[in-house]
């Protein structure tokens, strides 16, 4: 896929492990995404890609041990105070209905946390806030109770917290959890869209469910299975249905066309 | 970044492979985002405005009469005027008697009653925020029970004077319970402080019962029953000064609504914000429970301020802690200052708990509220 070169800073991954109580939810990954670049975290149900995703935000579960090093352009994320941390890398989690009496610019606003000082606020709150709904297209959305809105319309409304959590600064980190579940295809192709627009200078890694999505949107795909990474790298090299039936167990017959790919799958025949 | 850099989605935009492969989708989906209807810029900010200027300006009237309001028969005005002068400003309009009763004896009940009442329904309203649960009020860790021990201890004991002390030593004391027995079954997570504190909380109760049923007659009893109810009638200016001093702390947790909004997203959101979602929870419960000690040694455990003011504001203003946490002080205070100056003056020359007149008044407004239909649910 044509895209521009990679500018900025890069998201490295090295030797990356959660364990909770002995048991690894994330096992000895390594991968890297590149800046400009639009980067698909794809597994089987439980294979850890959420886990990997809040690991890389800096968020375990209560008692998980986390190793190994993860670094946007050469700085050690890890090893940073939280506050700096949540500067450089935001977090769209799956399934975000939390805060649901808050208005949408209420939420976004929440996005500057880490910029706030003592008494709660920052200097430019209003400006990052609207620049944020404005980039993510909500700002039609601001003054609307999260409740009321569609899976579509949150979807933008968090994006565009997450926006504001790194407005100000350089473009950092953007991790989205299966941003477009729940979103029928009209809305997955707006959000896609808008997507693809934030990884022009910034690396953007997004969880998928959904492979052909993966192998038609996204500029690189990671292959993670129970933990660990199985293959990385361009879609049409990673998604093989060989691994497809090693990793999923089931048939797949892909069917990539330049205006997109189709997967099917069969159960396998056994 | 402006429009024209970061064109609206669904306008102009660079066409890619799944477009190109999808035009009819595409096309469905390109008058979904930039025309949405707007509800009218800000519609919530300056109605929050209008009420923090509204209950200001009652708080204010209401200190003057509730000064004034009594037997001696001095006009609200008067006992602004009294106010004023011994702050410096005018003479004072009054007589020395007069004088003496409205700056030394009503002005400090009625600013306690502000001082506990904003107090209560800002820790009310974090608890709820942090428990995630409606029914939390400030005394969720057991705070009001551990000081009730206390209080009728000495209640029992005959020694009035210490009351307030030992009140603050019994919270103190079930405070330290509830997060001792926390981190002994395994760590103060906030859902093991709540339940040690549900614990600690009946064990006090029970206490007191059996006190009460062990030693109490006569005075004692009605002393114990006020206590229980909650009471301002024994303030003067030192444990007056010990409620403001209990505001104080109260309004230095105004600044975490934003925290507490972060904290609504969700754990692992909050903790993406830099917020360490366990560690703030825990932090703002004990906080919150010392704030509480504080202001039930001078006032008894009164009810439904803690619980019921937030709900109210938040029915007006929404869950917005940046609003929500200054609008319940205000509204906190102006609720106990009234049903204080109730259950003072409407009986006269008996003395109702406040406790009682704060559920009486309370009650019906938040029911009248609720059908005002404005109940989000």
């Amino acid at each position: 896929m044509s895209g521009p070169l990679p500018v900025g800073a890069a998201l490295e991954v090295e030797s990356l492990s959660v364990r909770v109580r002995g048991r690894a939810l994330v096992d000895d990954a390594t991968w890297s995404a590149p800046a400009g670049r639009l980067t698909a975290l794809v597994g089987p149900n439980g294979a850890g890609k959420s886990s990997m995703l809040r690991a890389i935000a800096g968020v375990v579960p209560e008692r998980a041990e986390r190793t190994g090093r993860v670094l946007l352009g050469g700085e050690r994320l890890d090893a940073l105070p939280p506050r700096e941390r949540a500067r450089r890398v935001a977090l769209v989690e799956q399934l975000a209905d939390g805060a649901p009496q808050l208005t949408a610019r209420e939420a976004v606003r929440l996005g500057r946390t880490p910029h706030h000082r003592m008494l709660g606020f920052s200097l430019g709150d209003d400006r990052h806030v609207a620049a944020a709904l404005d980039a993510a297209g909500a700002m039609a959305l601001a003054e609307r109770p999260l409740a009321e809105l569609s899976g579509g319309e949150l979807q933008r409304v968090h994006l565009a917290r997450a926006l504001a959590q790194q407005s100000g600064g350089e473009p950092g980190l953007l991790l989205l959890d299966e941003p477009t579940n729940h979103l029928d295809v009209a809305w997955q192709l707006e959000l896609l869209e808008l997507v693809r627009r934030l990884a022009l200078d910034r690396p953007v890694v997004m969880t998928v469910h959904d492979l052909a999505l993966a192998a038609t949107h996204a500029d690189r795909v990671v292959l993670v299975d129970r933990g660990r990474v199985v293959a990385s790298g361009a879609p049409s090299d990673v998604l093989t249905p060989e691994r497809i039936r090693a990793v999923y167990g089931v048939d797949a017959e892909i069917d990539a066309r330049p205006g997109g790919v189709a997967i099917r799958y069969r159960r396998m025949a056994s | 970044m402006t429009r024209t850099e970061q064109p609206a989605a669904g306008r102009e935009r660079p066409a890619t492979a799944a477009e190109r492969a999808s035009t009819a989708t595409t096309r469905a989906a390109a008058h979904i985002p930039a025309q949405l209807p707007t509800r009218g810029p800000r519609r919530r900010r300056s109605p929050a405005l209008l009420l923090a200027l509204a209950l200001g300006a009652l708080l204010v009237v209401g200190v003057a009469v509730a000064a004034s309001a009594g037997p001696a028969g001095i006009g609200p005005l008067e006992a602004l005027g009294a106010i004023l002068a011994r702050l410096g400003v005018g003479e004072s309009p009054l007589g020395a008697v007069d004088d003496a009763i409205v700056v030394d004896l009503r002005l400090p009940r009625a600013l306690a009653a502000c001082a506990v009442g904003a107090g209560l329904a800002i820790v009310g309203a974090i608890m709820q925020a942090l428990v995630r649960n409606p029914l939390a009020d400030p005394y969720l860790l057991g705070v009001s029970s551990g000081a009730s021990v206390g209080a009728v201890l000495v209640l029992i004991a005959g020694l009035g004077v210490l009351l307030p002390v030992a009140a603050f030593v019994g919270a103190l004391a079930a405070l330290l319970a509830t997060l001792g027995l926390a981190a002994a079954a395994g760590g103060a997570t906030p859902t093991r402080t709540v339940l040690a504190g549900v614990v600690v909380a009946s064990a006090a109760s029970a206490l007191v019962s059996l006190v009460i049923f062990w030693g109490a007659d006569g005075d004692a009893y009605r002393e114990i029953l006020a206590w229980l109810l909650g009471s301002l009638a024994a303030i003067t200016w030192p444990t007056a000064l010990v409620a403001l001093v209990g505001a104080g702390l109260a309004l230095a947790l105004l600044p975490t609504g934003r925290l507490l909004d972060a904290l609504a997203l969700g754990d692992a959101a909050a903790g993406a914000l830099g917020v360490d979602a366990r560690r703030t929870r825990w932090a703002l419960l004990v906080a919150s429970a010392l704030v509480t000690g504080v202001l039930v040694s001078v006032s008894g455990a009164i009810g439904f301020v803690g619980l019921v003011v937030p709900h109210a504001v938040r029915l007006a203003v929404g869950a917005g802690h940046a609003r929500l946490l200054p609008l319940s002080a205000l509204a906190g205070a102006l609720v106990l200052l009234v049903s204080d100056t109730v259950a003072r003056a409407a009986f006269d020359p008996r003395e109702l708990p406040v406790g009682i007149v704060t559920a009486l008044i309370g009650a019906p407004v938040f029911a009248a509220l609720m059908l005002s239909g404005r109940v989000r649910t």
